[in-house]
Protein backbone atom coordinates (compact mmCIF):
# COMPACT_ATOMS: atom_id res chain seq x y z
CA UNK A 1 0.00 0.00 0.00
CA UNK A 2 1.56 3.24 -1.15
CA UNK A 3 0.64 6.41 0.72
CA UNK A 4 0.33 9.60 -1.29
CA UNK A 5 2.68 12.42 -0.24
CA UNK A 6 1.29 15.08 2.13
CA UNK A 7 -0.99 12.70 3.98
CA UNK A 8 -1.41 11.33 7.46
CA UNK A 9 0.13 7.99 8.34
CA UNK A 10 -0.64 6.06 11.50
CA UNK A 11 1.60 3.29 12.79
CA UNK A 12 -0.27 0.98 15.12
CA UNK A 13 1.66 -1.36 17.42
CA UNK A 14 0.02 -4.57 18.59
CA UNK A 15 0.49 -6.41 21.84
CA UNK A 16 3.53 -8.66 21.87
CA UNK A 17 2.87 -12.37 21.47
CA UNK A 18 4.81 -14.93 23.48
CA UNK A 19 4.95 -18.49 22.23
CA UNK A 20 7.28 -20.31 24.64
CA UNK A 21 4.41 -22.43 25.91
CA UNK A 22 3.63 -23.86 22.46
CA UNK A 23 4.35 -27.59 22.55
CA UNK A 24 2.88 -29.40 19.58
CA UNK A 25 1.44 -29.02 16.10
CA UNK A 26 -2.02 -28.27 17.43
CA UNK A 27 -0.86 -25.37 19.58
CA UNK A 28 1.36 -24.08 16.78
CA UNK A 29 -1.71 -23.98 14.55
CA UNK A 30 -3.68 -22.17 17.26
CA UNK A 31 -0.96 -19.51 17.60
CA UNK A 32 -0.70 -19.20 13.82
CA UNK A 33 -4.42 -18.46 13.60
CA UNK A 34 -4.22 -16.13 16.56
CA UNK A 35 -1.42 -14.09 14.95
CA UNK A 36 -3.34 -13.99 11.68
CA UNK A 37 -6.35 -12.62 13.49
CA UNK A 38 -4.28 -10.06 15.41
CA UNK A 39 -2.69 -8.76 12.20
CA UNK A 40 -6.04 -8.53 10.41
CA UNK A 41 -7.66 -6.63 13.24
CA UNK A 42 -4.66 -4.35 13.66
CA UNK A 43 -4.79 -3.19 10.04
CA UNK A 44 -8.56 -2.73 10.20
CA UNK A 45 -8.16 -0.61 13.30
CA UNK A 46 -5.34 1.45 11.78
CA UNK A 47 -7.51 2.15 8.72
CA UNK A 48 -10.34 3.20 10.99
CA UNK A 49 -8.15 5.50 13.07
CA UNK A 50 -6.51 7.19 10.10
CA UNK A 51 -9.80 7.82 8.29
CA UNK A 52 -11.97 8.45 11.30
CA UNK A 53 -10.40 11.49 12.87
CA UNK B 1 18.41 -8.87 -24.21
CA UNK B 2 15.38 -6.69 -23.47
CA UNK B 3 14.72 -8.76 -20.39
CA UNK B 4 18.28 -8.26 -19.24
CA UNK B 5 17.96 -4.50 -19.62
CA UNK B 6 14.69 -4.61 -17.70
CA UNK B 7 16.26 -6.45 -14.79
CA UNK B 8 19.33 -4.27 -14.86
CA UNK B 9 17.07 -1.23 -14.48
CA UNK B 10 14.96 -2.98 -11.86
CA UNK B 11 17.95 -3.88 -9.73
CA UNK B 12 20.24 -0.91 -10.25
CA UNK B 13 18.25 2.14 -11.24
CA UNK B 14 14.90 1.69 -9.54
CA UNK B 15 15.97 1.02 -5.91
CA UNK B 16 17.44 4.51 -5.25
CA UNK B 17 14.40 6.09 -6.94
CA UNK B 18 12.02 4.07 -4.75
CA UNK B 19 14.10 5.02 -1.73
CA UNK B 20 13.69 8.70 -2.62
CA UNK B 21 9.95 8.34 -3.26
CA UNK B 22 9.38 6.59 0.08
CA UNK B 23 11.50 9.18 1.87
CA UNK B 24 9.60 11.99 0.14
CA UNK B 25 6.27 10.52 1.27
CA UNK B 26 7.64 10.28 4.79
CA UNK B 27 8.98 13.81 5.09
CA UNK B 28 5.85 15.39 3.63
CA UNK B 29 3.43 13.40 5.77
CA UNK B 30 2.33 13.60 9.36
CA UNK B 31 3.26 10.39 11.12
CA UNK B 32 1.66 9.27 14.33
CA UNK B 33 2.51 6.21 16.41
CA UNK B 34 -0.14 4.52 18.51
CA UNK B 35 0.75 2.15 21.37
CA UNK B 36 4.42 2.66 20.71
CA UNK B 37 5.13 1.83 24.34
CA UNK B 38 4.69 -1.79 23.27
CA UNK B 39 7.84 -1.34 21.21
CA UNK B 40 9.64 0.88 23.70
CA UNK B 41 9.35 -1.68 26.50
CA UNK B 42 11.53 -4.05 24.51
CA UNK B 43 14.00 -1.35 23.56
CA UNK B 44 14.38 -0.23 27.18
CA UNK B 45 14.91 -3.80 28.33
CA UNK B 46 17.33 -4.50 25.52
CA UNK B 47 15.19 -7.48 24.54
CA UNK B 48 15.09 -8.23 20.83
CA UNK B 49 11.97 -9.39 19.00
CA UNK B 50 10.48 -10.56 15.74
CA UNK B 51 8.55 -7.67 14.24
CA UNK B 52 5.83 -8.84 11.93
CA UNK B 53 3.45 -7.14 9.47
CA UNK B 54 1.54 -7.97 6.28
CA UNK B 55 3.53 -7.91 3.08
CA UNK B 56 1.20 -5.26 1.65
CA UNK B 57 2.26 -2.91 4.47
CA UNK B 58 5.95 -3.16 3.77
CA UNK B 59 6.70 0.15 2.11
CA UNK B 60 6.73 2.56 5.03
CA UNK B 61 8.11 0.09 7.58
CA UNK B 62 11.66 1.44 7.41
CA UNK B 63 10.19 4.38 9.34
CA UNK B 64 8.77 2.23 12.12
CA UNK B 65 11.79 3.48 14.11
CA UNK B 66 13.21 0.18 15.15
CA UNK B 67 16.66 -0.12 16.54
CA UNK B 68 19.58 -0.09 14.15
CA UNK B 69 20.17 -3.74 14.83
CA UNK B 70 17.50 -4.89 12.43
CA UNK B 71 17.38 -7.54 9.74
CA UNK B 72 14.60 -8.29 7.31
CA UNK B 73 13.66 -11.68 5.87
CA UNK B 74 13.29 -11.33 2.11
CA UNK B 75 12.61 -13.94 -0.56
CA UNK B 76 15.34 -15.32 -2.77
CA UNK B 77 13.58 -14.32 -5.98
CA UNK B 78 14.69 -11.48 -8.18
CA UNK B 79 11.95 -9.24 -6.80
CA UNK B 80 13.34 -10.10 -3.37
CA UNK B 81 16.71 -8.86 -4.60
CA UNK B 82 14.99 -5.63 -5.59
CA UNK B 83 13.49 -5.16 -2.13
CA UNK B 84 16.80 -6.09 -0.51
CA UNK B 85 18.51 -3.34 -2.50
CA UNK B 86 15.86 -0.79 -1.53
CA UNK B 87 16.09 -1.51 2.20
CA UNK B 88 19.87 -1.31 2.05
CA UNK B 89 19.46 2.42 1.53
CA UNK B 90 17.63 2.52 4.85
CA UNK B 91 20.54 0.78 6.55
CA UNK B 92 18.70 -2.51 6.92
CA UNK B 93 20.24 -5.88 6.29
CA UNK B 94 18.41 -8.59 4.34
CA UNK B 95 18.29 -12.28 5.16
CA UNK B 96 17.40 -14.04 1.95
CA UNK B 97 15.08 -17.03 2.14
CA UNK B 98 11.60 -18.18 3.04
CA UNK B 99 9.66 -20.66 5.11
CA UNK B 100 7.98 -22.07 2.05
CA UNK B 101 10.93 -23.87 0.62
CA UNK B 102 13.26 -25.82 2.74
CA UNK B 103 15.74 -22.99 2.91
CA UNK B 104 17.53 -24.24 5.97
CA UNK B 105 20.39 -21.78 5.69
CA UNK B 106 18.16 -18.72 5.92
CA UNK B 107 16.29 -20.10 8.92
CA UNK B 108 19.64 -20.82 10.52
CA UNK B 109 20.75 -17.27 9.81
CA UNK B 110 17.59 -15.86 11.41
CA UNK B 111 18.05 -18.04 14.49
CA UNK B 112 21.65 -16.94 14.93
CA UNK B 113 20.71 -13.29 14.30
CA UNK B 114 18.04 -13.47 16.99
CA UNK B 115 20.51 -15.08 19.37
CA UNK B 116 22.99 -12.29 18.59
CA UNK B 117 20.43 -9.70 19.66
CA UNK B 118 19.19 -8.51 16.28
CA UNK B 119 15.54 -7.70 15.69
CA UNK B 120 14.18 -9.57 12.68
CA UNK B 121 11.33 -8.36 10.50
CA UNK B 122 9.13 -10.97 8.83
CA UNK B 123 6.13 -10.63 6.52
CA UNK B 124 4.28 -13.85 7.36
CA UNK B 125 2.13 -13.73 4.18
CA UNK B 126 4.74 -12.74 1.68
CA UNK B 127 5.89 -12.41 -0.91
CA UNK B 128 3.84 -14.91 -2.86
CA UNK B 129 0.89 -15.03 -0.56
CA UNK B 130 -1.72 -16.28 -0.05
CA UNK B 131 -2.42 -12.78 1.12
CA UNK B 132 -3.31 -12.33 4.78
CA UNK B 133 -2.44 -15.93 5.62
CA UNK B 134 0.21 -16.43 8.27
CA UNK B 135 2.61 -19.30 7.65
CA UNK B 136 3.49 -21.34 10.68
CA UNK B 137 7.23 -20.81 10.26
CA UNK B 138 7.18 -17.59 12.24
CA UNK B 139 5.57 -19.32 15.25
CA UNK B 140 8.14 -22.11 15.15
CA UNK B 141 10.96 -19.61 14.85
CA UNK B 142 9.72 -17.58 17.83
CA UNK B 143 9.33 -20.73 19.92
CA UNK B 144 12.75 -22.18 19.09
CA UNK B 145 14.52 -18.90 19.83
CA UNK B 146 12.26 -17.92 22.72
CA UNK B 147 11.67 -14.53 21.09
CA UNK B 148 8.46 -12.49 21.37
CA UNK B 149 6.54 -11.55 18.22
CA UNK B 150 5.63 -7.88 17.90
CA UNK B 151 2.86 -7.19 15.37
CA UNK B 152 2.68 -3.78 13.72
CA UNK B 153 0.87 -2.12 10.84
CA UNK B 154 0.37 1.29 9.28
CA UNK B 155 -2.42 3.02 7.41
CA UNK B 156 -2.51 6.20 5.34
CA UNK B 157 -5.40 8.56 4.87
CA UNK B 158 -4.66 9.01 1.19
CA UNK B 159 -3.19 6.08 -0.69
CA UNK B 160 -2.84 4.44 -4.04
CA UNK B 161 -2.79 0.80 -5.03
CA UNK B 162 0.59 -0.13 -6.39
CA UNK B 163 1.25 0.11 -10.07
CA UNK B 164 1.40 -3.14 -12.02
CA UNK B 165 4.18 -3.43 -14.57
CA UNK B 166 6.69 -1.56 -12.44
CA UNK B 167 8.94 -2.79 -9.67
CA UNK B 168 6.37 -1.57 -7.21
CA UNK B 169 3.95 -4.36 -8.00
CA UNK B 170 6.40 -6.77 -6.46
CA UNK B 171 5.61 -5.34 -3.08
CA UNK B 172 2.01 -6.33 -3.35
CA UNK B 173 1.19 -10.03 -2.99
CA UNK B 174 -2.31 -9.92 -4.46
CA UNK B 175 -0.92 -8.98 -7.83
CA UNK B 176 1.06 -12.15 -8.24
Amino acid sequence: MLPVPFTKIVFLWGEPIFVQHVKDEKETEEMRLYLENVLLKLSEEAERIVCGK
Amino acid sequence: MLKEIKYFLLLNVLPPIIYLIITFIKVTSRIEHINKDRLNVFIERGQNFIVCFWHGRLLMMPFAKLRKKGKVMISRHRDGEFIARVIKYFGLHAIRGSFRKKSVSSVREIISSLKDGFDVAITPDGPKGPRFKVKKGIIELARITNTPILPVTYAARKKKPLIPGTGLCYLYPSQR
